[in-house]
Order: structure tokens, then sequence, then C-alpha cells
């Protein structure tokens, strides 16, 4: 759809913004230029609407070489929003958003319609806002006006330049969950620049990452997330996104340990029913002299068998349960835990001493934790 | 002489010359409008200009500004060796100094509108006339229209100077009442002469409310 050929651009003062850059942006894809301030991705961008011209190597759309397109023509048939919004203060919402389909002097009463059915496609009603102006609307409602207008002419392409990087927290996620509708609705081709990770992963199919004028990594979201092309972007990404990729956000496993109670092999049954009781558990982790695991003796078990005096609770242990070292995950935990239909797993060290337990209210601590940490 | 003498005075005086004030006025107006309609015709598009070649600003404006700091009686006798006496010449010479303001009104105007209205407009497929004309131009509207106002303000006081080189209007009355010591015939020319500055900067301040667009009207 959009291709660069060994793109350069080198300003007046010998500052090379673009190095050769080699670039494809599929048919009806959303690609995200991401990069730190200075890496190029706006000049990237806005040279596929010949705002500004590469000093080497060509741009082709649809296999077309845009180099001797009349940018007048060629930017009506490309949508632009931009992060200053810039809507014309001096013209009605409705005007605003008919501005491209009118400079291509196309029929009013097709494109008034077509207007009112973007608004409703924003959640703006039509009849209320159209003949408003833009000073009257709130932020975001400003932006999806810029966003709609973008539309209005129906291009295929779209350029967004930090379209939601000016907005507060929760019109930005609003407009990145519309802006992702309107993809999937429209098959629209949109090359989109951020330098906002989060928003990137949120909503690209592909990101490309940007350093010093050169293409660091171009990939999808998943497979930057997995194989990180260097450090640069490793620290790009950060280190906490990398992490609570593989999840979320699992703190350590020793911060959901719960103490075992234990008893030893040589013990009677008497004294376990003591444990028990005392203790209000349904099971006792076994153990011998040295604190080493030797399995799970069951409430079950112990009444079952109180009967007979010789038996030591050595003579009734089961070793079918779940263990996991003290150094492996919670994630793994928790998995053994469902697995294991026991309601909890082991924690051992190295030695197979017993370290504690993890169990379904561990699970649920977390959840919580988790829950609790994001509001 | 106290107040009342020189109001009567003033009255009666305008009455008895009635004529000849309304001469005065006439074509008082006439060069006063004359010339702003040239300072307007050549101002907003040089104005336009060098907004688009900035190079040329700085020295354009300093140059209308170097006009503007020549005293006004001064500036209307340099124009005699060249214009001769009459209408002509004071004209030229007012249009001169109403430049300045309308000039420098535009260019400011159009140099400080929205940076991101301008942006937008040109990357969705403005033509750069239609950044001007459906852009620039609404938005710096009321700035360039401030300008017109302080020209026109300026230029019907300083054409009363314009009677020194022959070209008639309120300062004759003036004049003529400071020759004979007639300060009821100064009022004459002076009253008219402020009634009329006051009386089209109030039209200008309402041309420029109907002409801002009404999502900029405070």
């Amino acid at each position: 759809m959009i291709e660069f050929k060994e793109v350069s651009k080198v300003y007046e003062d010998n500052f090379e913004v673009l190095k050769n850059i080699n670039l494809r942006v599929n048919k009806g894809e959303l690609l995200v230029l991401i990069g730190p301030s200075g890496c190029g991705k706006t000049t990237t961008m806005k040279m596929i609407n010949r705002l500004i011209d590469p000093t080497k190597g060509e741009i082709f759309i649809n296999g077309n070489s845009i180099k001797h397109r009349n940018p007048v023509e060629l930017r009506r048939n490309i949508g632009y929003v931009i992060q200053q919004i810039g809507l014309f203060p001096h013209m009605t919402i409705q005007d605003n958003v008919a501005l491209v389909p009118k400079l291509k002097k196309q029929d009013p009463k097709k494109y008034l319609k077509k207007v009112d059915e973007l608004l409703e496609m924003v959640g703006l009603d039509p009849e209320i806002y159209k003949n408003r102006y833009p000073t009257e609307l709130s932020g975001g409602q400003q932006q999806r006006i810029g966003v709609i207008r973008a539309l209005a002419a129906d291009p295929p392409i779209i350029l967004m330049d930090e379209p939601f990087s000016a907005l507060d927290p929760i019109s930005r996620e609003q407009l990145q969950d519309e802006l992702l509708n309107l993809h999937n609705k429209l098959d629209k081709t949109i090359v989109f620049v951020t330098h906002d990770m989060d928003e990137a992963l949120k909503i690209a199919d592909r990101i490309c990452i940007m350093r010093e004028g050169e293409i660091v990594q171009l990939n999808t979201a998943e497979e930057i997330l997995r194989h990180p092309a260097n450090d640069f972007v490793k620290n790009f990404i950060g280190e906490k996104r990398l992490n609570s990729y593989n999840g979320f956000d699992f703190p350590p496993i020793d911060e959901f340990i719960s103490k075992a109670i234990t008893i030893r092999e040589d013990k009677g049954l008497a004294e376990a029913i003591n444990q028990l009781r005392q203790n209000r558990v349904d099971s006792l982790i076994v153990v011998n002299k040295s604190n080493q695991y030797k399995g799970v003796a069951s409430s079950w078990d112990i009444y079952r068998n109180y009967n007979d005096e010789k038996l030591k609770i050595k003579d009734i242990v089961r070793t079918d349960y779940a263990c996991i070292k003290e150094n492996d995950s919670v994630e793994k935990a928790l998995i053994m835990i469902k697995e294991s239909n026991k309601g909890y797993v082991l924690v051992l060290d190295d030695n197979k001493k017993v370290k504690g337990v993890i169990t379904n209210g561990s699970l649920v601590k977390l959840l919580a934790n988790k829950v609790i940490k994001d509001n | 002489m106290n107040g009342e003498s020189l109001l009567s005075s003033f009255i009666n005086t305008t009455i008895e010359r009635w004529p000849m004030v309304l001469d005065s006025i006439l074509s008082h107006l006439s060069i006063s409008l004359m010339s702003l309609a040239i300072a307007v015709l050549i101002g907003i598009p040089l104005g336009i200009f060098i907004t688009r070649h900035r190079k040329f600003a700085s020295v354009i404006i300093k140059i209308a500004s170097v006009f503007q700091t020549i005293p006004s009686v001064a500036l209307l006798g340099f124009m005699i060796p060249f214009f001769g006496i009459g209408r002509k010449p004071a004209v030229i010479a007012l249009t001169i100094y109403a430049l300045l303001p309308i000039l420098q009104n535009t260019y400011t105007g159009i140099v400080n509108c929205d940076e991101a209205a301008k942006e937008a407009g040109k990357g969705m497929g403005m033509t750069s006339f239609q950044v001007l004309y459906m852009i620039e131009i609404p938005l710096s509207l009321s700035i360039i229209m401030a300008g017109i106002r302080t020209a026109t303000v300026m230029t019907i006081g300083v054409a009363t100077l314009a009677s020194l080189i022959g070209a008639g209007g309120l300062g004759d009355l003036i004049f003529r009442g400071i020759a004979s010591v007639n300060p009821g015939l100064i009022l004459t020319g002076a009253v008219p002469s402020a009634v009329l500055a006051v009386l089209f900067d109030s039209i200008f301040r309402f041309l420029e409310r109907q002409l801002t667009p009404k999502g900029l009207r405070k």
C-alpha cells in the first residue's frame, strides 16, 4: 500500500533526520511509528502526504511514486489528524467535518449526510453538535471531530500525528478504543505516530520502533515483546512491560507462602488429630527429623485409621501432592494448584525442606492486590 | 471669553456658515476616506505578501515606520515639490501615513493566527490561497480591522492639516479661526472633525463585529 524505498532526509544544516528508510505499510493495517523525540517518526509520516519531501529515495502509494503527484490533490485523498487538533474555530462542527469533501467539490447532499453518520459513529448527536463551534466542545470531543474530519472524504489512508497525547487519560483511552473500532469497521490503512508505548501496544497491528533516523525494529507487538531486537528496544519498551507481558505483574513467590502445619512422620494419629483441630486444617504436611518433606497426611486418612493404635503418620502418608521450588514463579504455583485439585501446593527449598504452602486463598489475595493496585 | 459665550459663538458660527461647514466636512471626508481606501488596498495585500515572504517583512515594515515618524506637517510639505498643492498630494501623504497600522496589523494578525489550524488546513489539501481566505483572513480579521480603525481615527485627525497645502477640508475653518482669533470658528472645524473620527471608529467597530465569524465572537 505505502512503500518507502531508500528514503533519506537531510536538512539544510546537514542534519540527517532519516537515514535510508525502507518501510512497507500493508493495506488495512494500523502501523505505529514510535521512538524518542527527534527519531524521525513524524518526518517519516509527513512524507506520505508530502508535507515534507525526501532528499533521496522515493515513496510509493499503491505502486505509484508520489514524487510528482500534486501535493494538494494527494493530501485530499489522505486523512490527517494532528496533536493540536486544529479544528477551525470560525466554522461549525459540520463545516469542519465537511471540509475535505467541500474542497473536492462533492455533492453537498451526500457529504452532509456523511457528516451526520460520522458524528453518530463517535457518539455525538448530530442534531445537537453539528451547528456548534469547536470552542463549545471538550478536548476529547474536539479530537473526535478531528478524527472524523479525516474520515469524511473516505480516504484509504489516514495519518495520525500523536493525536491523543494532549488529551486527559480517560479521553485518551476512550478515543483509542473508538479508533480501534473504526479501524475494524472501516478497513483503512492508518499510520499512527506516538511516543507512548502503552498506546502503541494497545492499538498497533505492527510497531515500527525508530531511533536517530533509522528503523530499529518493525514487527507485531507480540514479536517485539518476545524478542526485542536490542537493548535500546528493551529499554524503550521498559522492563515492566516486558515482565507484565508474561501474564501480569507477579510479586515474588515468598509473599504468598503461608505457614505449613507440619508433623513428624514418627508421630501417632492421636497427636495428628490434635494438630488438625488446633490449626483448623484438613491435612498435615509430613516431615522427617531434619524437616524434609515426606508427603501429606489428610484428615480423612487420619480419622479413618484412628482406631489402629499401632499406626504412625508415616504409614498413612500420601506423596501425590504437587510441590514447587521456592524460586519458581507464582504463575507456576497457580497452574499447579489448578491442576492438582488439592487446593494448595507445597513450597520446598533445594534441600526438600518445607518452606510453606500456597493455597487458593493466596490466589484470591494476589488478585485482590492486583485489583487494588489498578484502581 | 467664558465657556458659555464660546459655546454660543460656536453654535452661531456653525449656523451662519453652514454651507461652508458642510462643504468642508464633505471634502474632509472625501480626502480621508480616499486615503484610507488606498491604504487598505495597498496595506492588506502587502501585509499578506510579506507573510508569504518573511525575509521582506522587517524591511517593509521598517520603511513604513520611518514614514510614520516624519511629523505630519512636514510630510505634507514634502509632497509639494513632487505633486504640487491641492488634494492629490494631501491624499498621497495621508495614504502613506495610514499605511503602517494597516500593514502591520495584517502581518501580525496572519502570522499569529493558530498554527494548528493552518497545519490542519494544509495537511488536508487546501491550496495556499485557500488557507489564506478560508483560515488566515477569518481568524485574523479582528486584528486587521483594528488596524484599519486606528488608521481611520488618525487620518481624520491629520487630514485637518491638509488644508495647509490647499486640499481644503475642516482644517480650512480651524486655520481661519486661528488667523482671525475666532475660537468659535476653530471649534466649528475641530468639533465636526472629532465627531467624524468617533463616528467612523464606531462604524468600523460595528462592521468588525458583523464580519467576525460567529464561532470567534466573545
